[in-house]
């Protein structure tokens, strides 16, 4: 029997990655990738190669019935009348935004863009961006007439969309990335024209809003690799095709620890966190799905290695060998600033290291222990909005570290379980583009590992709460 | 200068050598200081210190030995036990840092913290002997005429049959009134410590060596025991240290000494707790600051890193060549407050600890080394500015000496040459020269200049002036 196929695209921060799977069990059949650049200020025109260069070492789609893009949230795409790209655009972890999250929280006050959005307002978002190209690309901005986000644009391409095809009425985006641009509410389900304007100081065209279940419409002719006129899914931001996929569900959270560490679950409400940490943003199947993210995560790993001079392996087995707690050698790991706290101007520190702590084992232990405190900081903030949380769910490169599992379940009194290694965000892309064939999404199957559980031991956090006291990070 | 075996008993290794009339050393060895424990830490294991040196005495080429003239010994400056008359231990070895006499001071007041300043000079600490001394005499049984011993003291009295006290380890007791250089009952009965427990000073020329022990040793009848003193201080002997000028001694711990004709008993002085003491080879007093972080940095980033000492040597002497040629940034380096043992003066908190900052996602274990010296010489100018003034000259000896990395950026950040002295085991050598007698001879260090770069002194400068808000934070978070 001739198996049926479907494509899901993931252009995330670091790479496009296609992935082709059986329509009936979501079994990956064939991959493709191609890496993004590396800097923070990028060309989307890259990404649109690098997608046709993750389609090309796929195989091609031409076997395929439907397709669908997630990407990274809140990069924006800066399009101009004649349908081209403006001017690079600055990704959801370029810094250089910061004055401008603080003008736009100073001038409509920090609150007031919460009870509006949801969303505490981060350098990361949309409109903060928007912001960033009035105030630092003036002519730029007034050559744009329409604002994306990257999975939108992507999808608009591959609908026909592009440079000297300017239907820009045809851009068309989801719920979850909507939720992410600090221009959509929640509440009413719709865009916030003011807001957007505020921000821009003007209206612009805005990708209209698709529901879960909706076509973006048909492929277009003369895309290398695709064929022409097969549905093409919604789409959706990283995180909710990544829910999606997993079959998140109320009282699961999901602790990804790549790039960024993100903390997510699903709600039937949007939150407004008034502390300031907890995006109420929506998923892909009408829910929603608050999140909470670090800047600094699987790369704190990387550079303790670097440090150590050691591989991963080696640096997890030297942190097991270590006590909870690394004997008081306490990691803040805000390496690259941070936004959860909004600290965007910190460094890592190292705190109460001495001759006899300041061992490799310990250090090791501190790196891992610093990066996942955290994370387990995170739920914490979701507890605080009454987000119910019964169960995590560990992904993300980190995720593969013995280290980081075992002392996990030392900071956590969650059971946790560890989906099979898999790109879930592809694959969830790839449930969006089975929704289009059979209206409804596909039901497959997710291995998981549960982790043996381990004695709470308090005193990681505890380390780490004061370690923050101590240098006013609290 | 008399034939001599030298013991120098340092916090983690133990050097004897054999130095001839020339002060030329003859043989040395190294041993790595032998510990016990006891119910409430890390003590000294006697017997073996004992066996170590009658080893290294008895191996010695016999027409060597039977020129030996002197024992002198020198060692860490607050290690002690009671012993009995008939020198068997009626307490422990302690460390000089071991601090399990603490609550024997909580009960002082500032009155009387202020009081034990203006007699003893020293700032209320629990490494000084006073503290350990009460705990001893509470802890321990039969301690009916026992004495408090320095260690190096002790171990004079198993070789000599006589318990005495050297000047300038009396001084490091909080015992001794510093002006009269008499034991100081006043102080001593603070802690509830009757002060016949200290024993009487040394005598100048030290003690005959026992027959038996010369017999055991294969040493003349004539040979002599002298207690050269507080290791640094020892130091300062054995650099040619001059009034006006600093010593900056090198080891486990980083010290800074200066030879004073009167101790400094101010309220200035007792606030940045600099430490007076008695010089060992005069009538003079010293003046003395110890950064419990120096030598020691080495050997915590080796173990860190995971590196052998000649790798750690070749990353020293290459961030030392690109601080010569100007690629070295300071501020690309991460901020260390290298506190791994404690904080110095004024703050003098043993439960202080490192601070690392400014760690970014680019950060190099190279960047983590150089850190660590930018931020040891920061630390040493933050306790030389606790000094009444700034030397004329400063001394380096020790594991510094070999560290041009460490050299050049303490010369460079305090803009004032360095005189470095080269040769090996400078405090046996001030060891020798106290037990025969003579006038310290400066030459006989080899010194050597470092000077520093103006312009690499400016950029120094402009570094500490911009991480100076950090680096006070960083103090404050540090305990």
């Amino acid at each position: 029997m001739t198996r049926r196929l479907v494509a899901g695209i993931d252009s995330s921060t670091q790479a496009c990655k296609v992935t082709v799977r059986d329509l009936a069990t979501g079994e990956q059949l064939r991959e493709g990738r191609a890496a993004h650049p590396n800097e923070t200020l990028v060309h989307p025109e890259a990404w649109w190669q690098a997608l046709l260069l993750a389609v090309q070492r796929a195989g091609g789609l031409d076997d395929v019935l439907a397709v669908s893009v997630a990407g990274q949230q809140h990069t924006p795409v800066f399009l101009g009348a004649d349908g081209d790209v403006v001017t690079p655009s600055p990704l959801w972890n370029d810094l250089g935004s910061h004055p401008h999250m603080e003008d736009l929280n100073r001038e409509l006050g920090r609150e007031e863009w919460i009870r509006r959005t949801g969303l505490p307002l981060t350098l990361s978002d949309t409109v903060t961006k928007v912001r960033w190209l009035r105030d630092t690309h003036p002519e730029a901005a007034t050559a744009t007439v329409a604002v994306a986000v990257v999975h939108d644009w992507l999808t608009w391409r591959l609908l026909g969309g592009g440079p000297g095809a300017p239907d820009l009425d045809r851009l068309v985006t989801d719920r979850s990335e909507a939720s992410g641009t600090g221009y959509w509410s929640g509440e009413t389900e719709d865009y916030t024209p003011d807001l957007f304007a505020h921000a821009f100081g003007r209206a612009a065209i805005l990708p209209r809003v698709l529901g879960p279940l909706d076509h973006a419409g048909l492929t277009a002719a003369g895309i290398p690799g695709i064929p022409a006129g097969i549905p093409v899914g919604v789409g959706s931001g990283d995180n909710a095709a990544a829910a999606l996929a997993l079959g998140v569900s109320e009282g699961d959270a999901v602790l990804s620890l790549g790039t960024s560490g993100v903390v997510y679950t699903v709600a039937p409400r949007p939150v407004h966190d008034y502390a300031g940490y907890v995006c109420s943003y929506a998923d892909a199947t009408g829910a929603h799905l608050p999140i909470v993210a670090t800047l600094n995560a699987a790369r704190n790993l990387e550079l303790g290695a670097d440090l150590l001079g050691c591989d991963f392996d080696e640096l997890s087995a030297l942190a097991l060998a270590a006590p909870p707690g690394a004997e008081g050698l306490t990691l803040l790991p805000y390496f690259e600033g941070e936004r959860t706290p909004d600290l965007p101007h910190a460094r890592a520190s190292l705190l109460h290291a001495s001759l006899t702590n300041f061992t490799r084992p310990n250090f090791a232990r501190a790196v891992i222990e610093g990066t996942l405190a955290s994370q387990v900081w995170m739920l914490r903030a979701l507890d605080a909005v009454d987000v119910r949380v019964d169960r995590l769910l560990l992904i993300g490169g980190a995720a593969r570290s013995r280290a980081v599992r075992h002392i996990l379940t030392q900071m956590v009194e969650l059971p946790v379980s560890v989906p099979a290694p898999e790109e879930y965000v592809a694959r969830g892309a790839a449930a969006q583009a089975a929704s289009t064939l059979d209206g409804a999404f596909p039901r497959w199957s997710v291995e998981l590992t549960q982790l043996p559980g381990s004695e709470l031991d308090p005193r990681i956090a505890q380390q780490h709460d004061a370690a923050k006291a101590v240098l006013g990070y609290a | 200068m008399i034939p001599a075996v030298t013991v120098d008993i340092g916090t983690t290794s133990i050097k004897l050598g054999l130095y001839d009339a020339a002060g030329a050393p003859l043989d040395t060895a190294t041993h790595p200081t032998p510990t016990l424990r006891d119910a409430y830490g890390e003590i000294y294991d006697v017997d073996a210190i004992r066996a170590q040196f009658a080893e290294f005495v008895r191996d010695l080429d016999p027409v060597h030995r039977e020129a030996i003239g002197r024992i002198a010994i020198t060692g860490v400056g607050e290690a002690g036990g009671l012993v009995r008359r008939d020198l068997t231990l009626a307490s422990p070895m302690i460390l000089w840092h071991d601090h399990r006499g603490a609550s024997y001071l909580d009960r002082l007041g500032p009155d009387e913290r202020a009081r034990i300043y203006a007699v003893t000079g020293l700032p209320v600490n629990a490494n000084y002997g006073l503290s350990k001394t009460a705990w001893a005499l509470d802890d321990s049984v039969d301690t009916d005429g026992a004495l408090w011993l320095n260690l190096a003291d002790y171990l004079a009295a198993l070789l000599t049959g006589e318990r005495w006290a050297e000047r300038s380890l009396a001084s490091r007791t909080l015992a001794l009134d510093v002006t009269t250089g008499s034991w100081s009952a006043e102080v001593a009965g603070m802690l509830g410590v009757d002060v016949s427990v200290f024993p009487p000073l040394q005598p100048a020329g030290g003690r005959p060596l026992l027959p038996e022990a010369a017999r055991e040793l294969g040493l003349g009848a004539d040979v002599r025991v002298v207690v050269a003193g507080h290791d640094h201080m020892v130091g300062a002997v054995g650099a040619g240290l001059r009034r006006g000028e600093l010593l900056n001694s090198t080891g486990t711990t980083e010290g800074l000494l200066v030879l004073r004709d009167a101790p400094v008993l101010d309220d200035r002085a007792r606030d940045a707790k600099l430490a007076n003491g008695l010089a060992c080879d005069g009538d003079g007093f010293t003046l003395f600051a110890s950064i419990p972080t120096g030598g020691s940095a080495f050997a915590t980033l080796q173990s860190m890193l995971g590196a052998t000492a000649a790798e750690l040597t070749g990353r020293l002497a290459t961030l030392h060549e690109r601080w010569l040629t100007g690629e070295l940034d300071p501020a690309g380096a991460p901020l260390v407050l290298p506190r791994f043992r404690g904080s110095p003066p004024p703050d003098k908190n043993g439960d202080a600890r490192a601070v690392i900052a400014s760690l970014r996602s680019d950060t190099t274990a190279d960047d983590l080394v150089a850190g660590t010296f930018f931020g040891l010489v920061l630390q040493f100018r933050d306790v030389l500015d606790l000094f009444p003034e700034r030397p004329e000259r400063i001394t380096v000896i020790g594991p510094a000496a070999r560290n041009p990395l460490w050299l050049q950026l303490k010369a460079d950040l305090l803009g004032m040459p360095l005189t470095v002295a080269q040769a090996g085991e400078v405090v046996s050598r001030g060891a020798q020269a106290l037990a025969s007698g003579l006038a310290p001879d400066g030459n006989a260090a080899e010194p050597r200049e470092v000077h520093p770069d103006p312009a690499r002194h400016a950029r120094m400068t402009a570094w500490a002036d911009q991480i100076a808000p950090l680096w006070a934070q960083l103090k404050a978070v540090s305990g």
